[in-house]
């Protein structure tokens, strides 16, 4: 059941949104802290073109480039809240950037069916083995849900090794998976709230045919929108992320560990803005020790996703930034939790032959069922 | 004789506000903005910032050149000395005369001054102007006495310890350092702080004169210095306006308006009745003006707005830690729950078993959900829960308590 009326997501932007002008002291911090700031936006400016809803060339190409990572927000001496700021600028622009098309005529456009089945069938035989869950017809009524909405698609690996470990501790699942269960979250990315809004609420629909208790998911935007759609409709499932349920079946698999140190990425919603940095260090700690990049997981460099479409230069900019971090520490890879963090690296990476790892890829590698022999015990 | 529609005298976060507001409700009508300072709408609350280098002149701005432009406003350098509101006619200082149809006092506030026996110049810490002394002063500084303890006075007093000045002292008249915004046990615990920065606090105690560069306070103790600033709170400014009902401020009601047909006012110059009692209070943060002015825009283009009565709140830089001022947590009633590190502290204050404030530095987090939840019923174990820095406010779901808009 849901209980928000069709405008609340832009009229909640709204709010946080101006209080945010209202609020602004000007101390600048949230320019000073954001990683895209190539331009060296000052806060009057943006504030400038927010009050008076007429724009100028620098502010939006900034509000374009973006990647809504909240750095600004976690900033700011006065808890003015930048990044919705942002949002609410998006929302606003008068024209959308030919980068975004892609975004916007197709992830979460549930109006264009013809388009999502196209994609489904070319997607499909990309994906092999998981085509079968892309868009299900029929749902059926189990206590663990997998999330995986549009990163079904993921080039990770992620959503098929996270069923192998469910196989693997012996558990029973349904999937939900496909463009037409994405979150929304791309098109909330580009201030398209109506959109953005429809597709929870539709989401929230295909979840109540199956009436989990746990939904788990590996993509730190999807994740962040089960939380959404748990306040907004007092939903009784528990939103989990994957290695947050993996934890939970530790003790049901024996695990290998890699014989150098792994350093870890923070995603910007879990660790950040959730608050929840530690399930993924824990369960990367069983498979190796880990190298911390910052102080605290509130300094982690952004990944960038949203500017594999806006702007790939400034993009590989942070990467190399992390890339050089991940070197500089002498660590022999870096895992993620978050699907999005993994596409948006691994180019960066590939090319200087550091391997990045998805959590649940690793963990699939790097056990076996608990009490099996291995191989050279036989 | 010029004429204008709107009149808003004032260069502050009220009149700009107010100004934005009008602009959104009226797209043609003439808006005048007379202001007596050297530049337009500038970020007062982060002038320390700039003293310090870490802003750029054009960071100080409030807003841009364009903006201006954008919105149609014409602006005027000048002082409005008298406003005659029978005649709807502003007088200025030069001579100049002029009529408008709605006018807006937002003149803010000044710094109190007070004469001390050999002190010749007196700094005081409000305006841009102040700040480019001070800035001026800073290059030179060595040890430095600040008068006054209250939040501009440890603003200050950080500025001028982050800026690397070794020899800083605070003459302070009350016990603790910080009232109203800190209660004893959080003052001490800046105090602690504070002493170890090496910043000197002289508690009950105030300047009494200078002779050369020495400064002997009341309790007869003495201290040594070069600077001395003066940060003992401000009084409100506005132009004489015959019939105009007054108190320190100018008297205004929920919708921002005084007891004179088209005069209204906004922000530090004005004061409001505390409702259910015959006490008037000024206004006393940022957010506040900013919303009097949203208010008072929309009143003036003709709406029918009145102030909302949220829950107070506050977030900016106390000496040199971020804190969050939520409700009203500091109060004889009720029971506070206090958490306190080395990094932080914190307290929360329920009355009547509910949610009446709290007080966070440094470790802010939860301070939106904490002021989304005023108000709403608390049992102990929670509240001693919330005070904690660990506490995760995005989990209690089911309450529109995390801010977060998701
Ligand atoms: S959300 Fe991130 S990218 Fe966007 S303005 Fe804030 S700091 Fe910059």
């Amino acid at each position: 059941m849901m209980l928000w009326d069709g405008q609340a997501f832009e009229a909640s932007l709204r709010r946080i949104a101006e209080f945010g002008l209202e609020d602004c002291i000007g101390a600048n911090d949230c320019m000073r802290a954001c990683p895209v700031n190539r331009l060296h936006v000052n806060q009057n400016e943006l504030d400038s073109v927010m009050a008076s809803g007429v724009w100028t060339e620098r502010v939006k190409t900034f509000v374009t480039e973006c990647v809504q990572c909240g750095d600004c927000t976690l900033a700011c001496p006065a808890q003015a809240q930048r990044d919705h700021m942002m949002l609410l600028l998006k929302s606003r622009l008068p024209d959308i950037p030919k980068s975004w098309k892609t975004y916007v005529n197709l992830k979460g456009r549930r109006d264009r069916e013809w388009l999502i089945s196209l994609s489904n069938i070319m997607a499909r035989r990309r994906i092999g083995p998981m085509g079968k869950y892309v868009d299900k017809r029929s749902l059926e009524q189990k206590p663990l849900l997998f999330y995986f909405g549009c990163y079904i698609f993921s080039p990770s690996g992620s959503p098929l090794a996270t069923l192998k470990l469910a196989d693997r501790i012996g558990l029973d699942y349904e999937v939900l998976a496909g463009l037409r269960s994405c979150c929304g979250w791309p098109q909330y990315l580009m201030g398209r709230m109506g959109f953005a809004q429809q597709m929870l609420i539709h989401l929230g629909e295909l979840i109540d045919q199956v009436r989990p208790e746990v939904i788990v998911s590996g993509c730190a935007e999807c994740y962040v929108a089960l939380l959404r759609l748990k306040k907004k409709t007092a939903a009784k499932w528990l939103p989990l992320t994957t290695p947050e349920w993996l934890l939970r079946h530790a003790d049901k698999l024996t695990w290998n560990r890699l014989d150098q140190p792994i350093a870890y990425h923070d995603s910007c919603h879990i660790s950040k803005k959730v608050g929840h940095p530690q399930p993924a260090r824990d369960l990367l700690a069983l498979m190796a020790d880990i190298v911390e990049l910052t102080e605290s997981p509130q300094q982690s460099l952004c990944c960038g996703y949203y500017n594999i479409h806006a702007n790939p230069e400034l993009n590989h900019e942070l990467h190399l930034k992390k890339l050089q971090a991940v070197q500089e520490k002498g660590a022999a890879g870096m895992a993620v939790e978050c699907v999005t963090c993994w596409e948006s690296f691994i180019e960066t990476f590939e090319q200087a032959n550091v391997p990045v790892w998805d959590l649940m890829v690793m963990a699939e590698q790097f056990t076996r069922p608990a009490g099996h022999p291995t191989e050279a015990e036989v | 004789m010029a004429e204008t529609k709107y009149l808003i005298i004032g260069n502050g976060v009220a009149a700009i506000s107010a100004l934005q507001e009008i602009r959104h409700a009226d797209p043609s009508g003439s808006i005048l903005l007379v202001y007596d300072e050297g530049e337009p709408f500038y970020y007062r609350a982060s002038l320390s910032e700039w003293i310090s280098g870490k802003n750029s002149d054009d960071m100080v701005a409030g807003r841009t050149p364009e903006f201006y432009e954008n919105m149609k406003i014409t602006q005027l350098h000048g002082r409005v000395e008298r406003v005659d509101a029978e005649k709807h006619q502003a007088f200025l200082a030069d001579g100049e005369t002029i009529a408008y149809q709605k006018l807006l006092v937002a003149t803010g506030a000044q710094a109190n001054r007070f004469p001390v026996k050999g002190l010749g110049e007196v700094l005081v810490f409000r305006t841009l102007a102040d700040a480019r002394s001070l800035k001026e002063r800073a290059m030179s500084c060595r040890r430095a006495l600040i008068v006054g303890g209250g939040i501009l006075g440890l603003e200050l007093a950080g500025g001028l310890h982050l800026l690397g000045i070794e020899h800083v002292a605070i003459a302070h008249l009350g016990p603790f350092v910080g009232p109203p915004l800190l209660d004893e046990p959080a003052a001490e615990w800046l105090q602690e702080r504070m002493r170890a920065d090496r910043i000197v606090l002289y508690l009950e105690d105030t300047l009494d004169r200078v002779e050369g560069h020495m400064t002997y306070l009341r309790s007869g103790r003495t201290w040594e210095c070069d600077t001395i600033i003066q940060a003992i709170g401000v009084t409100p400014v506005f132009p004489e306006v015959s019939g105009l009902l007054t108190g320190r401020g100018i008297r205004i009601d929920d919708h921002c308006r005084t007891n004179l047909p088209d005069v209204y006012a906004a922000g530090d110059c004005t004061e409001r009745q505390v409702p259910g009692s015959d006490v008037w209070r000024t206004t006393r943060i940022w957010l506040d003006c900013s919303w009097q002015g949203n208010t008072v825009g929309r009143n003036m283009a003709g709406g029918d707005d009145s102030l909302e009565a949220k829950p107070f709140f506050n977030a900016s830089v106390l000496y040199t830690f971020d804190y969050s001022y939520i409700g009203e947590p500091h109060g004889e009633e009720g029971e506070a729950y206090r958490w306190q590190g080395k990094d932080g502290y914190c307290k929360v204050r329920v009355v009547d078993g509910k949610f009446a404030g709290a007080l966070k530095i440094t470790d802010r987090h939860g301070a939106m959900a904490m002021r989304e939840a005023v108000g709403l019923p608390v049992e102990a174990d929670l509240a001693t829960r919330m005070s904690h820095p660990d506490f995760q406010f995005n989990n209690v779901t089911g309450q529109d308590w995390d801010y977060l808009f998701y």
